[in-house]
């Protein structure tokens, strides 16, 4: 009989409030490989604590400002149509 | 002289389960109630005053058709500070949808003077999600071809160029004016087929994407 695999992540605030994220919805979250040691430099009390099924808590990211609007301009872009030959 | 007042930008509005499914499992949902009237008021205006200052986008998709398809010129698009600021407030509402570290990118006024066709087309990477609402007038809905997913631009041209291909086909989505509709532009091919608009009308863009 398979084993059954997880469904979700399960993770639990101080005041014991719980966050279930489905495998789906992390999923959603992976990072692009190439982000891996920008996110490394800005998480806070950097820590692999294992959890379990592979996964471990790595820490709490906190950006300055400026990475909110890294990619912000105030240049309009809009859909356009241009010619093939 | 009296002002009117100024509008109350968005709150985080809480993202429903359902609207979240209905997104991951069809690629767009409609997020009506955002905000009030006075904020959709406001949005109108500025839009309206906007227009002279309206350009024709240096950078967009850019959909590749045979000459003869092309009907009239781009869409003439403008910023404005206070759609910036709605922008900016819908960041956590943006995340909450998607469950992504979602930035903004750019938001725009985009205006359609007697016709509101779009061509077929994906949105650019600065648009991992992009939310739509009607800044102002009557603007058709989108439709939106889950079919397409995957296809190139020039595919989508290809279509275009088509006398054959059916042009209303596709699932349509309006926008709601004291809110939005959430996109998954950058990969879900969408167009709007046109139709004659007398006078001016404009859609309002807020494009989001991930940082990681």
């Amino acid at each position: 009989m398979p084993e059954n695999p997880a469904q979700a992540l399960v993770i639990v605030d101080a005041e014991n409030n719980y966050y279930v994220l489905p495998r789906e919805v992390v999923e959603t979250a992976r990072a692009a490989p190439e982000a891996t040691e920008t996110i490394r430099e800005h998480l806070r009390d950097t820590a692999h604590v294992p959890l379990a099924d592979g996964y471990s808590f790595a820490g709490v990211l906190r950006l300055p400002p400026e990475h909110e609007m890294a990619h912000y301009t105030p240049e309009a872009s809009w859909p356009v149509a241009t010619t093939t030959s | 002289m009296t002002h009117a007042p100024a509008p109350v930008l968005p709150h985080p509005a809480p993202v429903t389960p359902a609207a979240r499914r209905s997104y991951a499992d069809h690629g767009f949902v409609r997020l009506p109630g955002l905000w009030d009237r006075a904020l959709a008021d406001g949005i109108a205006r500025e839009g309206r005053e906007r227009w002279p200052h309206a350009e024709i986008p240096r950078h967009g998709p850019r959909t590749p058709v045979t000459a003869r398809r092309i009907t009239r010129r781009g869409t003439p698009a403008a910023s404005g500070p206070l759609l910036a600021r709605t922008h900016l407030a819908l960041t956590g509402t943006a995340r909450a949808l998607t469950g992504r570290l979602l930035v903004p990118t750019f938001a725009a006024y985009g205006y359609y003077e007697d016709d509101d066709e779009v061509f077929l087309h994906i949105d650019t990477e600065q648009c991992d999600l992009t939310l739509l609402t009607t800044a102002f007038g009557d603007v058709g809905p989108l439709h939106v071809h889950p079919g397409l997913i995957g296809s190139t631009m020039e595919r989508l041209g290809e279509l275009e160029s088509d006398p054959a291909w059916d042009r209303a086909g596709g699932i349509r989505v309006g926008y709601p004016d004291t809110g939005v509709t959430a996109l998954n532009g950058h990969v879900l091919p969408h167009h709007r087929p046109g139709r004659p608009r007398p006078g001016l009308h404009a859609v309002a863009a807020l494009c989001y994407r991930s940082l990681f």
